[in-house]
């Protein structure tokens, strides 16, 4: 069965040809030259970027792939969350779609393709890495920070999430408070930095270590970094700019590996996933690998580069698992977006 | 009128944002409630927002910093969105142009905005358009916070 998907959460118009959890194509036109300019996502130029663009990517993802529009056998497409009126284009996309060739749809949540990312294949079945559930879930992006627990297909509980900032949007504002407010993407900058400075030159409060939940926690941790470089003289902040990063990615890492660890006991789970875009920082990796190596574990992250960010492949392998089970959209105009939704 | 209020702990603020939704949300049928929010880091925004979110139902609000506005269904009557915007990021006038806010100060719409320093070039526009209540935050010493709140003009 092919499923022709279509993300358009957030800044990057994505559309993708899958075959059970085979990709077929994933393409992606990234808006992020539109965004640098303003040092984030601005919404009406989001939603305008993807109006322009999700048909021509279309087409390419379904070239790519090989196929054309009548090999298509079901649509599949991102509700939430994400950026509303972003969202709003792929949804209609996906609607006239199913609509004009007589397909049904299905409806992922953008979180769960994240973390069936984690089990991509190419398009000859490779890597074939069995399901061990129950596995725990860490998700890290620029909007989320959550601990999922993943007990069956497309069966989560989350028991973990921020209550204010997500770990990307800390190392953004990090960035723009330690190297300049243009800095954006802040989170590869700070990894870079960081390699070259000293993680324990000064101790930042660990969020939530003293709370007994599994939640997170940034907003605090960036005030702490506000009032440090408040009281730093200018040499000595540009002296110790690269040791700033590496203190304050440590204390984010922290607080991830922290409850990480209280998670994988509390529900006595050792097989693990991340997924999300800050799973691109290596320095992150390496410390999560450990953790679960040590307790004897699995760890899964995304399988292929252009998976960890915002896709529509991953979207496409979830959405596999819904039509295995005909969870299909009942109703075409009942469909609508959902900016706030939760796994 | 303007209103000034001492909070010594979280739980102050959160009853300040509990009694401000309480007292005007009605206001929002007739013409978008905005509430605009004053304060710097750390200043309690964070607390006070989440709070206006609880008392509409929503128990996630999360900062919307990355996406510059999270939209949150709102299930009571007479009431559509509860739209949290967070501007501090935004760095050019310009860019109001591009963020979408004429089109959601519409009746029964909640506008909150964090940030609010940064709103310069859309006050004109959100003080035509919709129901102004000002919030500002100042963190005093410890956990001690004044907060001032002015009030809609044509308040009934």
């Amino acid at each position: 069965m092919n499923i022709l998907a279509i993300d358009t959460s957030c800044d990057e118009t994505s559309v993708a040809v899958t075959n059970g959890r085979r990709i077929l194509s994933n393409e992606l036109f990234s808006q992020i030259a539109i965004h640098k300019e303003w040092g984030g996502v601005v919404p009406n130029l989001a939603k305008r970027a993807h109006e322009e663009r999700i048909d021509t990517v279309i087409e390419s993802a379904l070239k790519k792939a090989k196929v054309t529009m009548d090999d298509i056998d079901v649509y599949a497409v991102t509700q939430g969350p994400g950026l509303a009126i972003a969202l709003g284009v792929g949804i209609a996309k996906a609607k006239e779609l199913a609509h004009k060739h007589r397909k049904k749809l299905i409806a992922v949540n953008h979180m769960e393709g994240h973390i069936y990312s984690c089990f991509a294949q190419d398009t000859s079945g490779r890597p074939d890495i069995p399901y061990s559930f129950p596995y725990l879930v860490l998700l890290v992006s620029g909007g989320h920070t959550e601990l999922v627990l993943f007990s069956d297909h497309l069966t989560y509980e989350k028991v973990g999430a921020t209550r204010d900032d997500a770990i990307g949007e800390a190392l953004d504002k990090a960035a723009r408070l330690i190297i300049d407010r243009n800095a954006y993407p802040g989170g590869p900058l700070i990894e870079k930095l960081a390699q070259k400075g000293d993680p324990s030159w000064f101790s930042f409060p660990r969020p939530m270590e003293k709370s007994d939940t599994l939640d997170f926690s940034y907003s605090g941790l960036k005030t702490a970094l506000l009032y440090k470089i408040q009281e730093m003289s200018d040499s000595e902040k540009k002296a110790h700019q690269a040791d700033l990063a590496a203190s304050f990615q440590e204390a984010a890492f922290g607080a991830l590996i922290m409850q990480l660890k209280r998670a994988m006991q509390k529900y006595n789970v050792q097989n693990v996933i991340v997924g999300g875009g800050v799973v691109a920082n290596a320095y992150l990796r390496n410390k999560i690998s450990k953790v679960v190596y040590d307790s004897r574990g699995t760890v899964e992250y995304p399988k292929f580069k252009g998976l960890s960010g915002d896709n529509a492949a991953m979207i496409g392998i979830a959405a596999h698992y819904y039509a295995e089970t005909g969870r299909f959209v009942e109703n075409l105009s009942e469909l609508d977006r959902n900016a706030r939704m939760s796994l | 009128m303007e209103k000034r209020i001492t909070s010594h702990s979280e739980r102050e603020t959160r009853t300040v944002a509990q009694e401000l939704i309480e007292k005007y949300v009605s206001l929002a049928e007739e013409k978008p409630l905005v509430i605009l929010l004053y304060g710097d880091l750390g200043a309690g925004k964070t607390i006070f927002m989440k709070e206006i979110g609880r008392s509409l139902g929503i128990d996630q609000v999360v900062s919307p910093a990355f996406v510059v506005y999270y939209e949150y269904p709102l299930e009571k009557d007479g009431l559509k969105y509860l739209y949290h915007f967070d501007l501090y990021r935004i760095t050019e006038p310009d860019e109001f142009d591009h963020l979408g806010i004429e089109d959601i100060l519409k009746p029964g719409n909640i506008i909150a905005i964090e940030w609010s320093e940064k709103s310069e070039p859309i006050q004109r526009m959100l003080h035509e358009r919709g129901n102004i209540v000002e919030v500002y935050i100042k963190h005093e010493k410890g956990d001690t916070r004044n907060i001032t709140v002015i009030e809609p003009k044509d308040q009934i």
